[in-house]
C-alpha cells in the first residue's frame, strides 16, 4: 500500500513559515522601541503587593501601600524625615509648620498650618481641609464620613477626643488624657482635598488628590498606577517627571523582570540572588528599620511561663548564622524589639549571643534538664514575614539542639493573622506565634507588652505582664522631652530584653534592588521612602 | 434542535447554583477574616468588630449567602470588601485579559494538537511521532508555574527576547506589545492541552484510518488531502468534545500562570483576593469562570449536536 504523504503538499509550509514569519515580526518589532519615553525621567517600581494600593488617604496593601502611594500622594500633618540613612527616621513639620501643647493643659495641642499650599487640584489647603479630613474618618454624622477609611485608620486617631478650626491657619486637638505621642499618630492621618472628595464622591479613589510630592495620574487594576511630579511641591518638586508602579506578588517574577530591565527598583528580591545581582552592577541596599520577626511567646500557660525557659531559648538562637548565611546578609540579630542603633535600643538589658551551654543550664535550673515538647504555629507566607520556611526550620534546629522539641505548624497567612488576633487556642497547647511586627510609634510598647492591652483588651497576644514596664510605658505618653522620652523607651526595652516575652530572632533589613541607573535614593530606617531625590540616568 | 439547547440551558441553573453554594461555603469554612485586610494590625477588637457589622460579616452565613444571591440575580456582583470597586469594575476587564490569554492559548494549542495528531497518527513508527509523543507526554507532566519559571529564566533573563511579566510595557500596550507580552504566558499555558489534545487527535485519527471507509476511499484513488478531510469530518465531534473541555480548563486553570506573569487576569484576581479574603470578588470570580465553563459546553454539545444527528436524541 502506498503512504500517503500529507506533508508532500507544497503549499503547507508556506503557510507555516509565513505565520513564523509574522509572529517573529510582532514580537521583535517592538524590542528596541520606547525610546520617547526614555528622555522622561520615568522610574519603574516592582512592588511586591498582588495589586495596585487604592489611592485613598489610608491605601490598602498595607505599608507597601503607605509608601509609594500614601505618602508620594499625600501629606499628614506631620511627616517622616526620611532623609538620613544612618539614623532612625524622626518625625519633621509636614502640613503643620509647627506645633505645640498647652501648658496649663497639656491634652491640648495647637498646630500651625503651612500657608500657600494647594492640593495638585488647585483648591487651597487650610484648617479646613484638615477639619474636613478628620470629619471624614471620626464623625458618623459626617456628609462625607467614610466608615471603611474610619476603620483602616483608627489607630491614627483612636487618642484625639475632639479637633476644632482656630483660624485659616490654626487647627486645634484634644486629646484622651495627657498623650505625648499625638505627632507620631497624625503621620497616619493623611489631608485629601475636600472639594474632590465632594465632587468624586464614591469615585474618589479613581481619581485622588493630595499635596504630595507625586500626583496621580492613571491606574489600571491589577496592571499599573501612574505618578507624575508635582511642580509646585511645597517641599521641592521632585527630580523625576513620573513614577509607575507594578504589581509583581512573586518574588522570582519581580527579580527577572529587574534583570529584564522592565522595572528599576524591586522590592524584596529572594535574598539567594544578592551575589547574582551585585556582580552585574545592581545596587543591593539594605538598612535596618522598625520591624521584628519573632516568636510570640504564650507566657501564661506551660513552660513558658517561666522566665529562665523564655532566656534559655533566647540563648539557643544562632542569629549571626541566619543573618548572614542563611539570609546572605538580608537581616540581622534580634535581641529585643528595636535594633541595634536605634535611639530605643537599649544595651543595658540582656545581650543574647548563641551559648547553647547557657540555655540548657538555664533550662536545667527552670525544672527541664531533658527539654520539652511544644507547637509553633508559623506561617507560610505574608507581608513581612521574610521567607518563614526556611527560617523557622533553622529556628526548630536551634531550639532542638538545646532540648526544646518544636513541632512547626505551618498556616496560610491570613488564617493564622486571624488566629492570632484571637489569642492563644484553648484546646490544644501551642507555645508560639511566629509573626512579623511593626514598632513604629512607640504606641507598640503598650499596644504589644502592657498587662491593658493583654487579649482581649488589645494585641499583647502572649499575656506578657510587668508593673514595671506598664508604669514605664504610662508615663512615657506623659512626657513631652524628647530625651526624657527616649531614656524612658530604653528602660522599657531592658526590660523586654530581659523579660523576654518574646522569642526574638532577627530585624529584617528592608532588601530592595535598584538598577545602577536609579540615582540618588537615600534607603531611610523606615518603612517609607522619600522619592523625590531620585534621578535616573 | 431547539428544545435541546433549552434543556441544557435550564440544566445550567442548578449546576450554578451548585457552584454558587459550594465556594460561598468554602470561603465561609476556611479560617480567615476580610477585616484584617482592612484594619492596622494594632487596631482592637471592638474597632474590628465596627468594621465587621458594618459589612454584614456579623450576620448568620445563610442570611449573608440569601442576600448576595438577591442581588446576583438583578445583575449585581456588589462591592470589593477591600477595594470598594464595585466587583464588576475589577473583573471585567481581568476576565477580558483571560479570555485574551485563554482564547489565545486555545488557538495555539488546537492547531498544534492537529498538526501534531494526525502526523503522528498517519506515521506513528516515525521517529518524530515518538519524540512527539514523549513531549506531550511531557506536556500533561509538567507543572505549568514551573514552565512558566524555566520559560522566563531563558527567553527573558538570559537572553532577553520577551519580557516576563505584566501585559504591557510601560509607556507601551500597542497590538505588537502585547502580543510580546502574551508569548511566554500563552507557551506556559498550552503545554499541558496541546499534551491532552495530541494525545487524544492521535488516537481518534488512528481509529479513523483504520475503518472500512477509509479504505474504500483509498482504494477509489481519492487524494490523500481529501481523504484527511473525510478523516476530519469523522473525528471532529470527538476533538471539539474535549477541545470545549480542555478551554474551560484553560479559562479557570491559569490562575498560577497569570501570577507568575502578573498577567491582569480574573485567575490573579482571584488569587489575590482569596489572600485577602474579599468574599464579594472570589465569589464573582468563581462565578464567571463556572459560566464561561457550563456555557463553552453548551456550545460544544450545540455543535456536537449539529454534527452527529445521534447526539440530539439525547
Amino acid at each position: 500500500m502506498r503512504r500517503f504523504n500529507l506533508f508532500a503538499n507544497a503549499r503547507m509550509p508556506a503557510v507555516w513559515l509565513a505565520l513564523a514569519a509574522l509572529l517573529l515580526a510582532a514580537a521583535c518589532g517592538e524590542a528596541g522601541g520606547g525610546s520617547e519615553a526614555a528622555k522622561e525621567q520615568t522610574l519603574v517600581i516592582g512592588m511586591s503587593a498582588a495589586n495596585i494600593p487604592v489611592p485613598d488617604t489610608t491605601p490598602t496593601e498595607g505599608y507597601e501601600g503607605m509608601r509609594f502611594v500614601g505618602y508620594q500622594l499625600y501629606d499628614a500633618l506631620v511627616n517622616w524625615d526620611l532623609s538620613k540613612s544612618d539614623k532612625q527616621a524622626t518625625l519633621k513639620p509636614g502640613l503643620a509648620e509647627s506645633w505645640e501643647h498647652s501648658d496649663s493643659d497639656p491634652t491640648l495641642w495647637t498646630f500651625h498650618l503651612r500657608k500657600n499650599v494647594s492640593f495638585h487640584d488647585g483648591t487651597p489647603f487650610n484648617a479646613d481641609s484638615v477639619i474636613f479630613a478628620f470629619e471624614r474618618m471620626m464623625n458618623p454624622q459626617f456628609e462625607y464620613y467614610n466608615a471603611q477609611l474610619a476603620g483602616s485608620s483608627a489607630s491614627s486617631f483612636r487618642h484625639i477626643e475632639s479637633y476644632a478650626k482656630i483660624d485659616d491657619s490654626t487647627v486645634s486637638i484634644k486629646t484622651k488624657g495627657v498623650y505625648s505621642f499625638l505627632p507620631y499618630d497624625l503621620t497616619g492621618i493623611l489631608i485629601a482635598s475636600p472639594e474632590a472628595i465632594k465632587k468624586e464622591g464614591a469615585g474618589y479613589v479613581n481619581n485622588p488628590v493630595g499635596t504630595g510630592p507625586f500626583r496621580f495620574m492613571s491606574m489600571k487594576q491589577g496592571q499599573e498606577m501612574v505618578l507624575a511630579k508635582n511642580e509646585t511641591y511645597w517641599g521641592g518638586a521632585p527630580k523625576l517627571d513620573q513614577i509607575v508602579l507594578r504589581p509583581i506578588s512573586d518574588p522570582s517574577a519581580r527579580l527577572a523582570a529587574l534583570q529584564a530591565g522592565e522595572i528599576d527598583w524591586a522590592e524584596v528580591p529572594p535574598p539567594e540572588s544578592i551575589e547574582l545581582l551585585k556582580s552585574a552592577g545592581y545596587q543591593l541596599l539594605t538598612n535596618p528599620y522598625p520591624h521584628i520577626w519573632p516568636y510570640v511567646l504564650n507566657v501564661q500557660d506551660g513552660p513558658w511561663k517561666d522566665k529562665r525557659v523564655r532566656q534559655a531559648a533566647n540563648y539557643a538562637i544562632d542569629r549571626e548564622g541566619m543573618s548572614s548565611v542563611l539570609l546572605v546578609g538580608a537581616a540581622t540579630p534580634s535581641t529585643q524589639p528595636m535594633y541595634k542603633g536605634h535611639a530605643w535600643y537599649s544595651d543595658k538589658g540582656e545581650a543574647y549571643d548563641y551559648n547553647p551551654d547557657k540555655a540548657k543550664q538555664l533550662l536545667a535550673e527552670a525544672g527541664y534538664p531533658n527539654g520539652f515538647k511544644t507547637t509553633f504555629l508559623v506561617p507560610s507566607s505574608g507581608s513581612g514575614n521574610m521567607w518563614p520556611l526556611v527560617m523557622n526550620e533553622y529556628v526548630q534546629k536551634n531550639l532542638k539542639a538545646v532540648g526544646i522539641d518544636v513541632k512547626l505548624e505551618t498556616i496560610e497567612w491570613q488564617t493564622l493573622l486571624t488566629q492570632f488576633l484571637g489569642g492563644f487556642p484553648k484546646d490544644k497547647e501551642v507555645g508560639a506565634y511566629n509573626i512579623s511586627l511593626p514598632t513604629i510609634s512607640p504606641t507598640f510598647y503598650s499596644m504589644f507588652f502592657s498587662t491593658a492591652s493583654i487579649f482581649p483588651n488589645g494585641i499583647n497576644i502572649g499575656g506578657y505582664s510587668n508593673p514595671e514596664f506598664d508604669r514605664l510605658v504610662e508615663k512615657a505618653e506623659t512626657v513631652f522631652d524628647e530625651s526624657e522620652q527616649t531614656a524612658i523607651f530604653r528602660e522599657a526595652s531592658a526590660i523586654l530584653a530581659d523579660d523576654a516575652p518574646y522569642l526574638y530572632v532577627v530585624h529584617d533589613l528592608n532588601l530592595r534592588a535598584l538598577s545602577p541607573k536609579v540615582k540618588g535614593f537615600v534607603q531611610p530606617q523606615s518603612w517609607f521612602a522619600d522619592l523625590t531625590t531620585i534621578s535616573m540616568e | 434542535m431547539g428544545s435541546f439547547i433549552w434543556k441544557r440551558l435550564l440544566l445550567m441553573i442548578p449546576t450554578l447554583l451548585g457552584v454558587t453554594i459550594v465556594v460561598f461555603l468554602m470561603l465561609k469554612i476556611v479560617p480567615g477574616d476580610p477585616v484584617n485586610a482592612l484594619v492596622p494590625t494594632d487596631a482592637t477588637e471592638a474597632e474590628r468588630e465596627a468594621v465587621r457589622a458594618r459589612l454584614g460579616l456579623d450576620q448568620p452565613i445563610f442570611v449573608q449567602y440569601a442576600n448576595w444571591l438577591a442581588r446576583v440575580v438583578r445583575g449585581d456582583l456588589g462591592d470589593s470588601l477591600v477595594r470598594r470597586l464595585p466587583v464588576a469594575d475589577l473583573l471585567l476587564p481581568a476576565l477580558q485579559n483571560t479570555l485574551l490569554l485563554a482564547i489565545t492559548a486555545a488557538i495555539v494549542s488546537f492547531a498544534v494538537a492537529l498538526a501534531v495528531g494526525v502526523y503522528s497518527a498517519y506515521y506513528p513508527k516515525s521517529s518524530l511521532a515518538a519524540t512527539f509523543n514523549a513531549l506531550s507526554l511531557a506536556g500533561i507532566g509538567l507543572p505549568n508555574f514551573w514552565v512558566a519559571l524555566i520559560l522566563i529564566g531563558v527567553f527573558s533573563v538570559a537572553l532577553g527576547w520577551l519580557p516576563s511579566a505584566g501585559m504591557k510595557s510601560a509607556g507601551g500596550g500597542s497590538f505588537a506589545d502585547i502580543i510580546r507580552h502574551l508569548i511566554l504566558p500563552v507557551a506556559a499555558t498550552v503545554l499541558s492541552t496541546v499534551g491532552v489534545m495530541t494525545r487524544m487527535v492521535r488516537s481518534t485519527v488512528s481509529g479513523i484510518l483504520q475503518q472500512d471507509h477509509i479504505f474504500v476511499l483509498r482504494a477509489k484513488g481519492i487524494s490523500p488531502t481529501k481523504v484527511l478531510l473525510h478523516v476530519l469530518r469523522n473525528g471532529m465531534p470527538t476533538i471539539l468534545n474535549v477541545a470545549g473541555l480542555q478551554f474551560g480548563y484553560l479559562l479557570g486553570g491559569s490562575v498560577l500562570v497569570e501570577t507568575v506573569f502578573s498577567w491582569p487576569g480574573v485567575g490573579q484576581v482571584i488569587y489575590q483576593t482569596i489572600g485577602q479574603r474579599d468574599f464579594p470578588v472570589v465569589q464573582a470570580g468563581v462565578l464567571i469562570i463556572a459560566i464561561a465553563f457550563v456555557g463553552i459546553n453548551l456550545i460544544v454539545d450545540a455543535a456536537h449536536a449539529a454534527l452527529d444527528p445521534r447526539v440530539r436524541r439525547v
